[in-house]
């Protein structure tokens, strides 16, 4: 664009100086021409004077010796006059023919003037003196005749080259204001041309550079050259740097909120842990407590069975006694059994028998009598890598869940089965439900902390139960339909080694 | 005639209708480039005290316009060498350099040998300077010449013909012949002859014989000679019958009565004008080295040869008939 600017300047400074160049050039030819005009119009009056002169020097030559006969001085000055005549002549003419018609003319006039010295020197008889006189006058009217010749042929020449040197001014004059006209529009032209070269370019840039920041930044500038083709370049390559940050930025936040997540899960997870642990704990140190209580009271029972033999009504109320103090061992061990696996490691395991586990449990749950137990449980179930306790926790979670959901009674559908989830081979549990269901708007939220519906509700279960299946890169989903039901997926990845 | 140049004819109204645009462009061209030349003010008009005008008169030695033009350049030097203004005055005849001392008051005049001697006598002129010659002469002697083929070769031979002579106030062109005639005896000579003539200038006399006005012609030999260089006819077709003494050139006279210091610086001028390059570009074209000085008693010569054939100067009738 410099360059160019430039070359512009250039071309209209050049064009100025063409123009200036020719009007100088103008006015010097148009002077030159009126100089001739005028120096031809003197060169006419010239000879005029210079025929009125000679015909001065013939009077006094016809006056002479008479009364009239002028001083010798003043025929002296009027030949030498002519004389001076003929040498201006020679100032203004270089013309070839001119100056051999002017030679001519001076050889003349130089015989005129010694003849007109003889007349006035000779002293000799009449017809002598005659002779020599009518010889002078005769040189004198040759003299005449000739300068007359040359006055005629300088008046031609004038009218011609007067018509000549008009036309040319004529045609200088139209040239020049053709020429004011043009450069200044020319100027003009080219001025408007550069400045829209100029403009057109920054418009783009402009227009660009706010789509750049309305956040178009797949936007490129195109079409421009020379520096603003450079600026474009530029540009280009800052919106593409633009995005490139602002696309790491984006995955940096999303990383960071991922870690955040996975921050705050684990962090509930370790929470859930600990609960679980001093549940598991308490859990253990109760049953142990009522283990002794409870088999006493067993013992007691049956020893007392042995002693109300003959009571029958005693020994019915005996053998409750034993049923149910029974039935506290079986609870208070399994509850031994889940916080011991509440602390277990991952190891092999066959969820199908965690369930049967879970479900042996369950079926000491007061709300779960009015419930039907459907088992649909893949027989050729692929193991998976999990910790016991925490599956269990999971399940329980679910089930337990599925069990308040139907408070009316209902049926709860546990089933396994191996799944290809995302080309990675494990199993799929689901726990269905013929429970009130989740609304939609809820449904997002049930696996966040501390989220519950219910009263006395933790809102820990389900996020607990979350972050357990993360923590075994599982997935967990919901589907709800209110007054239908829920169904809970469990995916477990197979791990290596245990691919079905 | 007055500036062929400051003259125009031109019509106004032509040169308005042309001529202003031009000016327009002129104007725009001198601001435009700043040069307009401004013409310096004349310098105030010093105060001179008027030159002395020194008017010296000329003979008709030679064409009367050829005369001015070889004298102008001398006189322009002399008048810026002396400041006074010398002003040329040609006469068509040699007497009226006597006449013009008296009618018109010349203050001085390049004498020819003869005249001065009249004026000398009858006005009381004195001699400054003459001319020293380009071959180094500083004197002229008359001739007396016929054309070669005109057969004549003495004075018996002329009888009857046609003689041109110069001026009656010449050395060359009339002392001498009237001596020829007087030691050829010959007392009259107008009766001698078919005709005599004044040409007036020594020029004309020669022209005349060469171109057969005349049978016989006397005139001095420094034209003579100048004329054999311009025309080569001059030396082939004439031949000269007899010689006067030597007498000197044409010298410059002046008035007794002018300022001395004037008549010095004059004569100065003429006797070291050789020794300057402007002086010399001069001489160079009056056709001379130089000049020097001259005494009255070097025209001796002519008032021996007046005495010679019984003219009296002082009541010499120097008049042409």
């Amino acid at each position: 664009m410099k360059r160019k600017i430039i070359i512009g300047l250039c071309i209209i400074s050049f064009a100025f100086l063409v123009s200036g160049a020719y009007i100088v050039y103008a006015i010097e030819t148009s002077t030159k021409r009126l100089d001739d005009l005028i120096q031809l119009h003197q060169v006419e009056i010239l000879r005029e004077h210079f025929l009125i002169q000679i015909k001065n020097v013939q009077t006094d030559l016809i006056l002479k010796d008479t009364a009239f006969s002028p001083h010798f001085d003043t025929v002296v000055k009027n030949v030498m006059n002519m004389g001076m005549f003929v040498d201006t002549c020679y100032d203004c003419h270089h013309n070839t023919e001119i100056i051999s018609k002017l030679d001519s003319l001076k050889a003349k006039t130089g015989e005129y003037a010694k003849a007109l010295s003889r007349v006035s020197t000779i002293r000799a008889n009449s017809p002598r003196m005659t002779a020599e006189r009518d010889r002078a006058f005769r040189v004198g009217e040759e003299l005449t005749e000739q300068v007359g010749g040359m006055i005629a042929f300088t008046s031609s020449n004038l009218a011609v080259k007067t018509e000549s040197a008009l036309t040319g001014i004529q045609n200088t004059r139209y040239a020049l204001y053709a020429l004011m006209g043009f450069v200044p529009l020319f100027s003009l032209g080219f001025a408007l041309v550069y400045i829209r070269g100029i403009t057109g370019p920054m418009e783009s840039l402009l227009d660009s550079t706010r789509r750049l920041k309305g956040g178009d930044l797949n936007h490129r500038i195109e079409g421009l050259r020379d520096e603003f083709g450079e600026l474009a370049l530029s540009v280009n390559e800052m919106a593409g740097s633009l995005k490139e940050k602002i696309e790491e930025m984006e995955r940096a936040r999303r990383d960071l909120a991922t870690a955040n997540q996975e921050l705050k899960t684990a962090q509930e997870q370790m929470v859930r842990a600990e609960t679980m642990a001093a549940i598991g704990t308490l859990s253990s140190g109760i049953s142990h407590e009522l283990t002794t209580p409870l088999s006493v009271i067993l013992n007691m029972a049956q020893l007392t069975k042995q002693d109300a033999l003959e009571n029958p009504a005693l020994l019915k109320d005996l053998e409750v006694i034993e049923y149910e103090a029974n039935q506290a061992i079986k609870i208070t061990r399994s509850l031994l059994g889940f916080a011991r696996s509440t602390r277990s490691k991952t190891e092999i395991v066959n969820v199908n028998e965690v369930l049967d586990d879970l479900f042996k449990i369950l079926q000491f749950q007061p709300k779960a009598k009015s419930i039907r137990l459907v088992k649909d449980l893949d027989e050729n179930l692929a193991p998976v890598r999990a910790g016991v306790g925490q599956l269990r926790q999971v399940f329980l979670n679910i089930i337990l869940n599925a069990l308040q959901a139907m408070p009316g009674g209902g049926e709860l559908t546990v089933s396994t089965r191996n799944r290809l989830d995302n080309h990675i081979r494990g199993i799929e549990i689901a726990i269905t439900d013929t429970g009130v269901g989740i609304p939609k708007e809820q449904q997002k939220k049930i696996f966040q902390t501390f989220f519950t519906t219910k009263e006395e509700g933790t809102g820990l279960g389900l996020a607990i139960s979350y972050g357990i299946i993360q923590e075994h890169n599982g997935k967990i989903e919901v589907e709800s339909e209110v007054g239908k039901g829920t169904t809970f997926h469990i995916f477990l990845p197979a791990g290596p080694g245990l691919v079905p | 005639m007055g500036d062929p140049r400051g003259v125009g004819r031109f019509p106004r109204g032509a040169v308005d209708h042309l001529v202003k645009p031009l000016i327009v462009a002129f104007l725009c061209l001198a601001v435009l480039s700043g040069c307009a030349k401004k013409e310096p003010p004349p310098p105030p008009a010093a105060k001179k005290a008027e030159p002395v005008t020194l008017t010296i008169g000329l003979i008709p030695e030679q064409n009367i316009f050829k005369q001015l033009e070889r004298y102008e350049p001398l006189a322009g030097y002399l008048s810026r060498k002396t400041g006074a203004r010398v002003k040329l005055k040609v006469l068509p005849r040699y007497r009226n350099i006597i006449d013009n001392f008296r009618s018109s008051g010349l203050d001085g005049a390049f004498f020819g040998s003869f005249t001065y001697a009249l004026a000398h006598n009858k006005l009381g002129v004195e001699v400054l300077a003459r001319p020293v010659a380009l071959d180094n002469t500083s004197t002229y002697f008359g001739l007396i010449f016929v054309r070669r083929d005109s057969g004549i070769r003495n004075l018996k031979g002329m009888k009857g013909k046609r003689f041109v002579f110069v001026d009656k106030a010449t050395t060359a062109g009339y002392l001498l012949p009237l001596d020829y005639f007087h030691e050829g005896g010959v007392g009259d000579h107008r009766s001698y002859f078919k005709e005599t003539y004044f040409s007036g200038t020594h020029e004309d006399s020669i022209y005349d014989v060469l171109n057969r006005k005349a049978d016989i012609g006397a005139a001095k030999n420094t034209i003579f000679e100048r004329l054999v260089l311009e025309d080569e006819r001059v030396a082939k077709e004439l031949v000269v019958l007899a010689t006067s003494p030597r007498v000197p050139e044409n010298g410059l006279a002046v008035r007794g009565d002018i300022d001395p210091s004037l008549t010095n610086l004059l004569k100065d001028s003429l006797l070291h004008m050789h020794e300057d390059p402007e002086g010399r570009e001069v001489l160079k074209r009056f056709g001379a080295l130089g000049f020097i000085e001259t005494k009255d008693e070097e025209y001796d010569p002519v008032y021996r040869y007046a005495r010679k054939i019984h003219l009296d100067l002082s009541t010499y009738n120097y008049k042409n008939d």
